[in-house]
């Protein structure tokens, strides 16, 4: 059976073991604990080893309806999690702009979201989990007991131990639809007045960017910023059919082309600068899960994603690079993140603006370009996030991530993955 | 109903209140039981409250034959009291699943027992018992309401096999989902306001046999009741 990340790059080996329940896990020396492989990268690869998929391990072993505290096995995907508890008015804490992740995923990762500067990551809202360790012991890891490896494991890339089971506190709603302003802005300045003017009163924020305008209309885009209706409606209409990408298109397919035409009909598309609506949470945090195997859309050889946080004024800087390169990026989006510490050892999210975007992978031409940003990264004092990272040479991740030699002690001897083996 | 004799149990909230109210406005006398007598009291003045748990099982034929003689007789019972705790899908909590079937079939088998043999007796009666759509087949996410209400509806089938004879009615209802307590994480369009299912259940109490409270869901669940388990599987019906 084959396993790839999502961003279909790089391209490894690795058999994989689907365990069926917990005491059949076995953590064989040279493997890797993954989720369902959406992490964009090699975080979730493991060239020459074995992974160890959670995907049958699923299933909510209870949920408190009063308190919103949801137990659940590893494997349990966010979507499982929304669709039995958001009846009841309870979402996700956090959510990513994927609901095919897993629990354990979202914890190895400690995910983040569109109100971050609000909520944090994901790893504040686990109240604890089980880990299994190589050497079987089981360990239930609180911010108190195991309090270590309960740190590490936030944020620690699966590889202090397998994740069995956590437990979570959701977040309760007044509704599953969204009011949705959108704005539009005309440069980077804009953008950060509106960033900074919805900070207190808009729970999502997030803004999409045109990254082929150039000189002063670089940095335009829109402005998308969200709060729980007021309404109480927590059913949303099921999609019978989700449709498919059946195979993968041609490289050109997602080129400079579609992507100007694109680009220029998303920014125009609204008539008035601002404008309101209230749609479900499904369009609004998971616009692409509505097709299956959207990954394919960049054709066999995969894409590349990239994001980093940097101080506001390094923005502009990369967003230039970007575009004076001739390279598109299909996606391109922009957020502040706020100040709430993560329990996490290794989490990615700082207080900065984080910029994200993929780009197809086309040979040298896209590994210098990203050479190039991951430098000026580093020279902005940012960080990459692992989870989207395939290129970031070691002495750039240690610098990120000085701590990394507190997760490599704690690091389960058997565990190991491409990215840990390519940073350190 | 001007006269009528009646008891409900389980009638301090959903459709055993609905039930409780609409029975005395159309002129029955009603014994109205449950744990939560208080709220009898407030929602219709008009009955006759008593308290009483359905899983105080010794406590049932004392309560019966009270409920009789503050009648001066019986001619119908309704069986309503139900519970369904919010259970996970990978959840095996023994508590909560007895507490299922303690409450949907021991105790709805308690009650009708006694009014089974006192319809006998005296060669009239009718018995009500409130199912559910979920008894028609074993689901992923309530194993065990729906072995209770299925159970409970198979022991109403043969009471009503044993008691046609005597002319004494016998009638299973199947909800689907009602605005009640029970169902308040449904889909508000997916239910059935509780006014229309009481009046619903109070038309079919004389037509011995299972009914389900909309015509579409006879179709439905006909089609649901005959799916192979297979397939039915692969559905994935919750």
């Amino acid at each position: 059976m084959n396993f790839e990340s999502w961003g279909r790059y790089p391209k490894t080996k690795q058999s994989v073991v689907r365990p069926s329940g917990v005491s059949a896990i076995q953590i064989t020396a040279g493997s890797l604990p993954v989720g369902l492989g959406r992490s964009y990268g090699d975080s979730c690869l493991n060239d020459g080893g074995a992974v160890i998929s959670g995907a049958l391990l699923d299933g909510i072993e209870h949920f408190d309806a009063a308190t919103g505290v949801v137990r659940c096995q590893s494997g349990t995907s966010l979507k499982q999690l929304i669709e039995f508890c958001l009846p009841h008015g309870w979402f996700l804490p956090v959510s990513p702009g994927t609901k095919f992740v897993t629990v354990a995923g979202a914890i190895a990762n400690d995910i983040h979201g569109k109100n971050h500067h609000r909520a944090g990551t994901f790893g504040c809202h686990v109240l604890w989990f089980e880990l299994l360790r190589s050497d079987g012991r089981l360990l239930r890891c609180t911010p108190d007991e195991n309090a270590s490896l309960f740190r590490a494991t936030i944020g620690g890339l699966g590889l202090t131990g397998f994740i069995v089971r956590a437990e979570v506190q959701l977040k309760k709603v007044s509704s599953a639809y969204i009011d949705v302003e959108s704005i539009r802005f005309q440069n980077l300045a804009e953008f950060f007045d509106i960033s900074a003017e919805s900070a207190d009163s808009f729970e999502y924020t997030v803004a999409w960017v045109d990254c082929l305008a150039t000189g002063p209309s670089m940095g335009r885009g829109i402005f998308l910023r969200g709060n729980h209706a007021d309404d109480g409606r927590f059913h949303v209409k099921k999609r019978l059919l989700s449709p498919s990408v059946p195979f993968d298109m041609p490289p050109w397919f997602l080129g400079p082309t579609f992507v100007k035409v694109f680009n220029h009909r998303f920014y125009t598309k609204q008539r008035e600068d601002r404008e309101s609506t209230t749609v479900s949470y499904e369009p609004y945090f998971y616009p692409l899960d509505a097709v299956h195997h959207s990954n394919r859309l960049y054709g066999r050889r995969g894409f590349l994603q990239f994001q980093c946080v940097v101080p506001k004024e390094g923005v502009d800087e990369i967003l230039r690079l970007v575009s004076e390169s001739g390279r598109v990026s299909f996606l391109a989006v922009l957020k502040e993140f706020g100040s709430r510490p993560s329990p996490g050892l290794m989490s990615f999210p700082r207080k900065g603006t984080t910029l994200c975007l993929d780009f197809p992978m086309e040979g040298q031409v896209t590994l210098e370009l990203f050479q190039r940003i991951n430098q000026l990264v580093a020279e902005w004092g940012g960080a990459q996030y692992p989870a989207k990272d395939a290129t970031m040479s070691a002495a750039q991740f240690q610098t990120y991530f000085p701590q990394w030699r507190e997760l490599e002690k704690l690091r389960d001897p058997n565990l190991s993955s491409s990215f840990w083996r390519r940073v350190t | 109903m001007q006269g009528a004799k009646v008891v409900v149990v389980g009638a301090s909230s959903g459709i055993g209140a609905e039930l409780t109210k609409q029975l005395t406005a159309q002129g029955a006398k009603v014994v109205a039981l449950a744990r939560r007598s208080d709220l009898i009291t407030a929602s219709c003045p008009a009955a006759i409250a008593v308290t009483h748990d359905v899983t105080d099982y010794a406590s049932v034929p004392g309560a019966f034959s009270d409920a009789v003689a503050k009648l001066g007789g019986l001619d119908t019972i309704y069986y309503c009291a139900g519970t369904m705790p919010l259970v996970a899908p990978a959840e095996y909590d023994f508590e909560k699943d007895r507490q299922m079937v303690e409450v949907n079939l021991l105790g709805g088998i308690a009650w009708l027992d006694q009014a089974a043999d006192y319809f006998r007796n005296a060669g009239a009666g009718t018995i009500v018992g409130i199912g559910s759509v979920a008894g028609d087949r074993g689901r992923a996410g309530q194993p065990v309401y729906n072995a209770s209400k299925a159970g409970f509806h198979t022991y109403l089938e043969a009471l009503r096999n044993r008691l046609s004879k005597q002319g004494i009615c016998v009638v299973t209802i199947k909800p689907g989902p009602v605005a009640t307590e029970m169902s308040k994480h449904v889909d508000p369009k997916r239910v059935m306001p509780v006014e229309v299912a009481a009046a619903k259940i109070i038309a079919f109490s004389n037509k011995p046999g299972e009914h389900y409270l909309s015509p579409i869901h006879r179709i439905i669940f006909a089609i649901i009741r005959n799916i192979p388990g297979a397939i039915f599987r692969k559905l994935g019906m919750q």
